[in-house]
């Protein structure tokens, strides 16, 4: 199998990739924060791409999931005294069942209806973390919240989170990549494409609807939780809506419905966002020209764009095209 | 006390239902959402201040004005972009991926237009409240209201009555009969968009007077607009003012008497239990697959 | 095998299908024909779950199925393919016969995350049952291929291909020749006979009068929602109601 082969060697290469950038971390301490968040936001594109990319359902709100992940840990880890390594975990499953509690009304709606339910849901999240004052402290946010340890070792500088991160996001990746691979992704794909035909071939369509769901939610819980313990500090100004958006773009400009896509569009727009510090003013313009980009030009992302150039080399040189 | 609460009520809920009516409208004519009302509202108001304050134009001119370019962004918006995309086969869920861009487009170019600032419309009447049956009652309020009700009225007779009114109705029913009938679907389309802008523009001028205005006062109103359209059944041009009236009562009489930062939270909360346990609203729409 | 018993639908004030009783014996090539809008499809859509009848029962080796959700229907044995075509179009052809295995596996989510020996085993397994299947419908050299750069008649191989691979006792085929070409319809005509021989009941809801006739041993005839006739292909062909049911009355014959 000619494509395995190809697969092995892009992992190889991706791999020596990331070694010598990781050589380089050893100095740079802006560029190792810069590619922690990079990892974040793959996680948390990641968790969107299974629900949008692979059963089709929308999400406009999913900041919720990442505000429900980086609250939750952050509250067990301080008020609770859960080590930060078990409090994200913890996270994250809650995060996960608050998802699956969405999709059961969500797996019946129709898209438009999903839209607004997500969106509520996620400007529901945001004002319960900006107006519950005691709990969450409200709009001032909460600071000093603990770095991760583990086995005696804490995370404390952007490096060693970046290794922690990079492991992390490796991990997450090539769960996905099995599951896509599998009967579980062939019956998301399935619900994706055909609802009927899916459920005339026996799949129980709401039931993978609502993994969909949890999956994403899980995913994206976690990515929430691991930037409260980078950043040691989260207020309800990082869980607007437009952060939904931001996910929404990252996904669709690298790319929907594949593994290096989130990586991509995370990448790019990460790196965007960074050089336009100075720019905060024109931030939201920027992403409006990114959605706009896609939409009107590149529909399937970056990763279609690369699909699309490799198929006409193809045709080239003559091989048959698939 | 209560008269007052009553007044900002309907006055809050014919906003929303203004709002939610042109998501409505939208919906049924072109079989869309859009998620922009809000912010044609915001820059309904920012211009409807620039023409009363900056260049001097009377209220009713500035109004009228107002309503008018909105319907050209409207119609614009409509034409240039959503109709290309749905000839490159975009599905509706990139439609509203692109309504969402354009609210961040307009939110972002009122900033540079109009600065970040929160600005205030001067007085439109002489008195700062008048009486009426023995109650003090700000004349903004009922300004307000009073627009509102005229475009409800406006808009019921315009859908029922009139030729083009009747056209649109045919088109969001069936598009091929319609067609067939010699109507020009695309144009009722694009009126669609056109007039729910218009109204939202509209709502925002009489708004500005009595919130200010500024750059993110679209957003929440927005949002409530779409809800009350939900709750009313969405499409459903009278289920939206029904559904915005309602959210309007919720809101002002919690803010009153229960605490106003929960307000939106109730609100939303309200949203989401309606959608899951009655999504077809009120006046019940079709919403599931 | 599959018994319908009274089966009756009312949409609204339409009856699509009135009080209909036949039985489907396991093996046969079961012919389910009418005019336009006699409520063949709708007695499909019955049978696998999609609609739920008004009153009636379907009755599948003795077991009521009727009102069962349709991916239940399926894992209890019966397949089938649409009058649009509904394939997975963004899919490969082998990986939309995949899916139709989907009721006969059994790995689910953590077993693919940790990738457990049984899950690769079972991938290996499915690969091998899917390509014996395409070659079976002669589709194999375009395994690889993207569903919807298939020419109209492989599309419709492909559709029976994913039904097959679901492990069927019963195969609905719901207008199969639609949009063939004579020759298609032949080779449909010879793999309905092969997909017979392997010992699958066959239930074709068909047009075509020539293939229905040439490839179907039993053949029960709707109107207007109602039985009208029902037995061998010789004996429906004389037979005056069928005749007239389909040539609209008033015709002398």
């Amino acid at each position: 199998m000619l494509k395995k082969l190809r697969q092995k060697r892009i992992s190889i290469i991706v791999l020596l990739i990331v070694a010598i950038i990781c050589a380089f971390m050893l100095k740079e301490r802006y560029l190792a924060l810069v590619l922690c968040f990079i990892c974040i936001n793959t996680i948390a594109v990641t968790g969107l791409d299974i629900l949008f990319g692979y059963t089709g359902q929308v999400s406009f709100g999913h900041a919720a999931y990442y505000a429900i992940g980086a609250y939750g840990s952050t509250l067990l880890s301080m008020k609770a005294g859960i080590p930060p390594a078990i409090s994200i975990l913890m996270a994250s499953l809650i995060s996960m069942v608050l998802g699956m509690i969405i999709a059961i009304p969500a797996a019946k709606l129709v898209k438009h209806f999903l839209s607004l339910l997500t969106i509520a849901f996620g400007q529901m999240v945001y004002i319960f973390i900006s107006i519950t004052d005691p709990l969450t402290n409200g709009y001032s946010g909460i600071m000093a919240i603990p770095h991760i340890s583990l086995f005696g070792y804490t995370f404390t500088s952007n490096q060693s989170n970046f290794f922690l991160l990079l492991a992390i996001t490796i991990l997450v990746l090539i769960a996905k990549n099995r599951i896509i691979k599998s009967r579980v992704g062939r019956a998301f794909i399935a619900v994706r494409e055909n609802t009927q035909a899916a459920n005339g071939m026996g799949i129980n369509v709401r039931y993978y609807k609502i993994m969909a769901f949890a999956i994403s939610a899980f995913l994206t819980g976690l990515a929430g939780a691991l930037y409260a313990h980078l950043v040691c500090f989260i207020s309800p100004d990082s869980f607007t809506n437009t952060t939904s958006n931001l996910f929404m773009t990252m996904l669709l400009f690298g790319g929907i419905g594949s593994l290096a896509g989130p990586v991509i569009g995370s990448a790019i727009l990460v790196i965007v966002t960074e050089l336009m510090q100075s720019f905060v003013a024109y931030q939201m313009l920027i992403y409006a020209i990114f959605i706009l980009a896609v939409l009107f030009y590149l529909p399937n992302g970056v990763i279609g764009i690369l699909d699309t150039f490799r198929a006409k080399v193809k045709n080239k040189f003559g091989k048959k095209a698939e | 006390m209560i008269v007052q609460l009553i007044i900002g009520a309907l006055m809050i809920g014919s906003v929303y239902g203004i709002v939610g009516l042109g998501y409505g409208m939208i919906y049924k004519a072109s079989g869309l959402m859009t998620l922009a009302q809000g912010d044609m509202l915001m820059i309904g108001s920012f211009l409807g201040i620039t023409f009363y304050k900056y260049l001097k134009f009377p209220f009713i001119v500035s109004l009228l004005l107002t309503m008018f370019i909105m319907f050209c962004l409207g119609e614009f918006i409509e034409r240039a972009m959503v109709t290309t995309l749905l000839k490159k086969g975009a599905e509706p869920v990139y439609i509203i991926l692109c309504t969402i861009s354009v609210s961040m487009i307009l939110q972002n170019s009122a900033m540079f237009i109009w600065g970040r600032n929160y600005l205030q419309f001067p007085s439109l009447f002489k008195t700062a409240t008048v009486k009426i049956l023995g109650y003090d009652i700000v004349p903004e309020n009922l300004l307000c209201l009073g627009v509102g009700i005229l475009c409800m009225v406006a808009m019921h007779f315009f859908m029922t009555k009139s030729k083009f009114g009747t056209s649109m109705r045919a088109a969001a029913q069936d598009e091929t009969a319609a067609s067939a009938l010699g109507i020009n679907v695309p144009a009722t389309k694009g009126a669609a968009w056109g007039i729910a802008s218009m109204l939202a523009g509209g709502v925002g001028v009489v708004v500005g007077p009595i919130f200010g205005v500024y750059m993110s006062m679209g957003a929440m109103i927005g949002q409530k607009g779409f809800a009350g359209a939900v709750v009313g059944g969405y499409g459903n041009m009278y289920g939206a003012i029904a559904g915005g009236m309602f959210f309007g009562f919720v809101e002002t009489f919690i803010s009153a008497y229960v605490s106003s930062s929960y307000k939106d939270l109730i609100s939303f909360s309200v949203l989401i239990i309606v959608m899951i346990f009655m999504p077809t609203g009120l006046f019940k729409e079709q919403v599931m697959e | 095998m599959l018994k319908l018993e009274n089966l009756t639908v009312q949409f609204g004030g339409l009856t699509a299908v009135n009080d209909v009783t036949t039985e489907i014996e396991k093996g046969a090539i079961f012919g389910l024909i009418g005019p336009n809008g006699a409520g063949k499809t709708t007695c499909f859509n019955l049978i696998t779950g999609v609609c739920k009848p008004t009153s009636g029962k379907v009755i599948l080796n003795g077991k009521e199925i009727q009102g069962l959700p349709p991916y239940k229907i399926n894992e209890l044995g019966i397949a089938r393919t649409y009058q649009n075509i509904n394939l997975f179009k963004k899919m490969t052809v082998i990986e939309n016969v995949m899916v139709g295995c989907h009721t006969k596996t059994t790995s689910g989510l953590t077993a693919a995350i940790f990738k457990v020996r049984k899950q690769r085993e079972e991938e290996k397994a499915i690969i091998v049952k899917c390509m014996d299947i395409l070659k079976f419908m002669d589709l194999a050299e375009k395994a690889d291929y993207k569903a919807s750069n298939l020419s109209y008649g492989e599309q419709r191989r492909l559709e029976i291909s994913r039904a097959l691979a679901s492990d069927p006792a019963l195969l609905l085929l719901d207008e199969p020749a639609a949009g063939m070409n004579g020759r298609e319809k032949e080779e449909l005509t010879q793999t309905i006979k092969k997909i017979s021989q392997k010992g699958i009941t066959v239930l074709l809801v068909e047009h075509d009068m020539r293939l229905v006739m040439s490839v179907t041993n039993i053949i029960c005839v709707l109107n207007f929602g109602k039985k009208i006739a029902f037995g061998s292909p010789e004996s429906i062909q004389n037979n005056e109601e069928v005749i007239t049911a389909y040539l609209g009355g008033g015709l002398d014959v």
